[in-house]
């Protein structure tokens, strides 16, 4: 008996050889066959006649799906180009189709079945509900923007004609809601303002601003474009809501683990971040640690400061109410598990969910209790304020820049925004952060606002912050 | 119309089949002869010389128009030549390498994003020569079936393994004699390392494979840290 154990798969059939390279069968396929690369039920059967599986000889093929299909049915199996059999038999197929009539019948058929399979791949990849909620989360954020765009234009514009009601009211919902249902400031009645749920005191003077206002007497239709766009920002936070609530639905079906331990919405945006739930799944947890936070950490590879701790994972309590000595142990610890719950969610395992939540919460505490002060020696990092830096552009601020070790703001809308290219972003995430860093270890330069900086952090978040 | 096309003059044929026009607004731009008239692929301009439409070149777009400009001594792509394209994103630069090749040529282009691939089967709908493959460029056995052997690789992935990338695609398809043209991005190899460290290095690996390096060429300055690297595979 001759052991057939190389398979070489081409476009026009599978050609079966012993370990010399000798043919032993050919197992054609037509323009007709859409499985090209899997075999048979008949040809299965003739390949263990020819060679038995429990000879556990490996066999070597070319192609992926027959190699998966070798293993499913009890082979050894490897794929191996260079191996010399399957080579020569590449050689000898493009020798013969390497002209004229020949080439073009090679060509017209890998065009046919690349095409076929391209499109399939593409499709089973936009059938995928977590690349929906990708697009969901990026149209959160770009509704925030708007909204909050629109807000500020409301309130400059309305202010013309009432300039006392934008002190008053800071709520931004309520302020867009009074404008389109009121509008003239003769409309401002008790009975109407106290249906916004003020205190009566409150109530009482609104109305007064109302009628003493400094704001000039306009007829309704000069206000009536003010209130359109009223309008319009109160639709936009209804369809945000919408959207939002969508999320955390599909957030419970596709990750339902991950939302366990972060909540729905971190979890939608770590998922976005990594751009799928399998690709979450397949980060190490130092990566999901930082996810959100490429932009520190890059500029942290690049000027050997200390990289940041967290990226989105930030905007849980555990983390951002902890002490800040603490946090860095907390994102670790939390990073890890995520990164459990993420796999079990991708390689569909069962919900496991509330043991992992618990276990995070035991190892916060603990973390919590063992670390009750600051370890000797440092001192809280200072967050300078938002808008005042920008490391990479500006000029250093008060000091060398290499002693900005704590001039990080690791969450939300810092990290990078590596939407271009997929392939940029897969690997800019495969970079490791060096622990501990190096240098930054001086002292550090520019003003410090201990008691602001926490603040500054939240509000900038990327979840919607944009409603009270 | 006829004003305007009439001051649109061909300066120069760079390569075989690969033009330098200027246009009517005096930018001088390399160009393709539009395989599909009428048609454009990304938004290029096209101009109308003697009855043949051509599509104007975008050398930030594109690192091989811009490797043009930048004077590479040798075009590998010609007419008929079968080209193994990796990293072929929305199709942009393979629309010009499947105009070059012609109906007698071939382009094999390799892309992984499902995203971006969507608009290169679009942009194949149109172009017969053009086979988009939806396959992993670090696996070749993900596509080796769908792919004979090629007169050139265009490699353009932007990984930090590029080079072992490319070099494995040439092991397995590239002819020998065969030329390869190769972006190497040095911010995905290392984000923080001095670029001219990266592509000494990037080259030192493709000869250790067996491979002769021809010409290193920066993009400046319609790409930073980018090197683009023309070579070939010896013959035996």
């Amino acid at each position: 008996m001759v052991l057939v154990t190389r398979l070489y798969a081409s476009v026009f059939g599978i050609q079966v050889m012993d370990s010399k390279g000798m043919v032993q069968a050919y197992w054609e396929r037509t323009a007709e066959d859409k499985d090209v690369f899997i075999l048979t039920e008949s040809e299965i059967q003739q390949l263990k006649e020819n060679l038995p599986t429990a000879l556990e000889e490996t066999v070597f093929t070319n192609v992926d799906p027959l190699k998966e299909q070798l293993i499913s049915i009890g082979y050894k199996a490897k794929v191996k180009l260079n191996d010399r059999v399957l080579r020569s038999a590449r050689d000898a197929l493009v020798e013969n189709h390497s002209s004229g009539e020949a080439l073009a019948q090679l060509l017209n058929r890998q065009r046919q079945l690349s095409v076929a399979r391209s499109r399939q791949r593409i499709s089973e990849s936009s059938e995928r509900v977590d690349k929906m909620v990708v697009q969901a989360i990026h149209s959160i954020d770009d509704m925030d923007k708007t909204i909050n765009l629109f807000i500020s234009r409301l309130r400059e514009w309305y202010s013309n004609y009432f300039p006392e009601l934008n002190a008053i009211i800071t709520n931004h919902n309520t302020y867009a809601r009074i404008v389109q249902d009121l509008g003239e400031r003769s409309r401002f009645t008790n009975e109407a303002v106290n249906r916004y749920g003020f205190t009566e005191e409150k109530t009482a003077v609104i109305v007064e601003l109302a009628e003493t206002s400094m704001g000039p007497s306009l007829s309704a239709s000069d206000i009536e474009t003010a209130r359109a766009l009223a309008s319009r920002i109160i639709e936009l936070n209804t369809s945000r809501q919408e959207t939002e609530d969508w999320i955390c639905q599909r957030v419970l079906q596709i990750a339902p683990n991950v939302a366990e331990i972060t909540g729905h919405l971190i979890a939608a945006r770590l998922i976005a971040l990594a751009g799928g739930i399998s690709e979450l799944a397949k980060f190490p947890s130092s990566t999901v640690q930082l996810l959100g936070a490429e932009r520190a950490l890059f500029r942290a590879l690049k000027s050997g400061n200390k990289p940041p701790k967290h990226g989105i994972i930030y905007q849980m309590p555990e983390l951002h109410a902890s002490p800040w000595w603490t946090r860095g142990k907390i994102a670790r610890a939390i990073a890890g598990k995520v990164s459990i719950a993420a796999r079990v969610d991708a390689f569909d395992g069962e919900f496991m969910g509330d043991k992992l939540r618990t276990d995070v919460e035991n190892r916060v505490q603990r973390i919590l209790r063992t670390h009750p002060a600051p370890p000797p020696g440092k001192t809280e990092p200072v967050y300078p304020a938002w808008d005042e830096k920008r490391p990479s552009r500006g000029r250093p601020r008060g000091g060398p820049r290499s002693g900005g070790g704590g001039s990080r703001r690791p969450h939300g809308k810092s990290g990078g925004k590596p939407r271009g290219k997929q392939r940029d972003r897969r690997d800019d995430r495969s970079r490791r952060p060096r622990s501990g860093g190096g240098g930054g270890g001086g002292p550090r330069g520019g003003q410090r606002r201990p008691s602001s900086s926490k603040k500054r952090g939240q509000d900038k978040k990327g979840s919607g912050k944009v409603w009270k | 119309m006829t004003m305007s096309s009439s001051k649109n003059t061909i300066e120069a044929e760079i390569h075989p089949r690969i033009f330098k026009i200027r246009s009517a607004d005096n930018i001088e731009r390399p160009a393709t002869i539009n395989s599909v008239p009428g048609r454009k692929v990304y938004g290029e301009r096209l101009v109308t010389i003697n009855n043949v439409e051509y599509r104007l070149w975008d050398p930030k777009r594109s690192k091989l128009a811009a490797v043009i400009l930048n004077g590479i001594p040798s075009m590998p792509i010609k007419e008929g030549a079968k080209v193994l394209y990796l990293g072929a994103s929305t199709g942009t630069t393979p629309s010009h390498v499947a105009d070059i090749v012609g109906d007698n040529g071939v382009v094999y282009a390799v892309e992984f994003a499902p995203r971006v691939a969507r608009n290169l089967i679009a942009i194949a709908n149109d172009n017969e020569n053009l086979h988009p493959i939806v396959g992993d460029a670090r696996k070749p056995q993900d596509y080796e079936p769908y792919v004979t052997d090629v007169d050139v690789i265009y490699c353009d992935v932007a990984q930090p393994n590029q080079t072992e990338i490319l070099a494995d695609n040439a092991d397995a398809f590239l002819k020998e004699g065969g030329s390869f043209l190769f972006a190497i991005k040095a911010r995905s190899i290392d984000s923080a390392k001095d670029p001219e460290e990266i592509f000494a290095i990037q080259v030192a690996s493709l000869e250790k494979r067996g491979y002769e390096v021809k010409d290193v060429r920066s993009l400046m300055p319609y790409d930073k840290d980018h090197a683009f690297v023309l070579g070939k595979k010896p013959e035996k």
